[in-house]
């Protein structure tokens, strides 16, 4: 099997630098390719140019929240539409909900089991392809 | 003419007694005000149109009802207005649910009272609606009454949770990189954001504590002692501060007074907190000030503001903002009553000023000298 295929290019979005920060280290040592962005207006900038397999995005953040941030991201036309995980610490019935209402793919609750977080990673497929 | 559910235009057809209970309305809730603010400690600081809230409609409906041939069975039949009744108790007041039957039985007892005053009685069939309209009424209202407290006890929990499991990720991910690396250096670091994980956890936990445990209306134990007030506040600053990030400034003169450390230093904590968790991600600035005998501690973050009408209730035991400013769940922390309890403890208030050109301020006016509020001797 080609390298390529079990990586992704993957963005995280997180207002907290240290979770995004973590994050984007253990993902890279796992061979992917990341990029982190601390904020909603960063996150948008970053899906542009770098134009992710998959996106990591909080919810709670200051200026944008993840809800807004995912649904300017599926208003993107001239992209390759990324697969778009909420990664968040909220996980009640009504933002689960939410997050689906607001163009997410999945819901995955922090703190999450490392080796579902890579299954899900390597499940997703590539948006540039 | 009557102030029923159903706005009736005029008191045709309703039978003499009807018309009485009509015409004594003033005299029952008079009564029926009085002995609430006697007897239920919770109604004190409440406003008389708060309390009063939809009572008249539903005595009026119990006076309809009381006209055998008036469509209506008893007071609270074809109404939702009692189960509002419920709802604005324990989202306006802090009554408990016992407080809410007591209320309906000094209803009922106004009721009684104000009929002989004036001389007349109900009949067996009369007062027997006036008691099934009473009983119905307590029912829709603490049924509404505990659907609303599950509610705040399932956000409080959802929210709880969500905020530990914040420093808890950060953990566990620290532990994956640790576990991945065979750089000392990198593990090194990883311990260090470990450690602001756990910290953060540990504050957590210990302001959870406070607010569970205290009693609203008790006094917070108090110990108190002389300190200097920059001391405290650059202390407690520096936990906010880890990692190399300066999220908080401080601009606190050197100045001694008697207060209580500990409760002081966690009020604090609870300010800055949801100074950085709802603030827009600027700088947090404390300052404190001590002027003509007091001690102003004030708490500032740059952000999104509090609306005017939410400003008072930001302070009451469970209160979380609902939905808005697309923040799901999230609301100003559990910990300000908390915070109100400490100011008041110490003599002191605390209040809060917010606008979207100068940001969210929180400021704890209090003696420079607590010891008299404490039951000290000076």
């Amino acid at each position: 099997m080609p390298q390529a295929s079990l990586q992704r290019r993957i963005l995280i979005v997180d207002d907290n630098r240290d979770a995004a920060d973590l994050l984007a280290q253990i993902l890279a040592m796992h061979g992917h390719v990341t990029e982190v962005a601390y904020g909603g207006p960063g996150g948008l900038a970053a899906v542009e140019s770098f134009h992710p397999d998959l996106v990591f995005l909080d919810i709670g953040m200051p200026q944008l929240d993840g809800y807004q941030v995912a649904a300017r991201i599926r208003q993107m036309h001239d992209i390759p539409q990324p697969l778009l995980i909420a990664f968040t610490a909220w996980n009640d019935a009504d933002a689960k909900a939410r997050v689906i209402a607001a163009g997410f793919d999945l819901h995955l609750t922090k703190p999450a089991d490392f080796g579902t977080l890579l299954r899900t990673i390597l499940n997703s497929p590539c948006a540039s392809l | 003419m009557t102030i029923g559910t159903d706005q009736k235009e005029s008191d045709d057809g309703l039978s003499d007694t009807s018309r009485a209970m009509l015409a004594m309305r003033k005299d029952v809730f008079d009564l029926w005000e009085a002995s609430i603010r006697d007897h239920i400690d919770e109604a004190q600081n409440v406003s008389a149109p708060i309390l009063i809230n939809t009572m008249p409609a539903f005595y009026d409906n119990i006076a309809e009802a009381i006209t055998p041939s008036y469509p209506r069975e008893h007071g609270a039949s074809n109404t939702t207005s009692m189960s509002v009744h419920g709802g604005e108790r324990a989202r306006m007041t802090s009554f408990r649910a016992d407080q809410i039957i007591h209320e309906y039985q000094l209803f009922r007892d106004a009721i009684a009272s104000a009929a002989k005053r004036r001389g007349w009685h109900f009949s067996a069939e009369e007062w027997r609606v006036v008691e099934v309209s009473i009983d119905t009424a307590v029912r829709d209202a603490i049924r509404e009454f505990a659907q609303i407290h599950e509610g705040m006890r399932e956000r409080l929990a959802a929210t709880l949770s969500h905020d530990m499991r914040n420093p808890l990720s950060l953990i566990l991910t620290a532990t994956e990189v640790i576990a991945r690396s065979p750089e000392l250096g990198v593990a090194r670091q990883m311990g260090e954001k470990i450690a602001v994980g756990a910290k953060r956890m540990q504050l957590m936990l210990s302001q959870l504590v406070d607010v569970l445990t205290y009693e609203r209306s008790a006094k917070l134990p108090m110990a108190i002692s002389a300190f200097d007030i920059r001391d405290l506040v650059q202390n407690t600053v520096q936990q906010f501060n880890l990692g190399g990030e300066e999220k908080v400034t401080v601009h606190a003169a050197s100045a001694t007074g008697h207060w209580c450390r500990n409760s002081l230093q966690r009020a604090l904590e609870n300010l800055i907190t949801n100074a950085i968790k709802y603030g827009d991600g600027g700088r947090v600035r404390v300052q404190a000030d001590c002027t003509s005998g007091r001690l102003m501690l004030s708490v500032h973050n740059s952000g999104n503001p509090i609306a005017a009408s939410q400003r008072e209730r930001i302070f009451e035991y469970l209160w979380r903002e609902g939905e808005g400013q697309g923040r799901s769940a999230e609301g100003w922390g559990i910990g300000l009553p908390y915070v109100r309890s400490v100011a008041e403890s110490h003599g002191g208030s605390v209040s809060v000023d917010s606008s979207a050109a100068t940001g969210t301020t929180f400021t704890f006016d209090i003696p420079m000298d607590c010891r008299p509020f404490a039951g000290v001797e000076s």
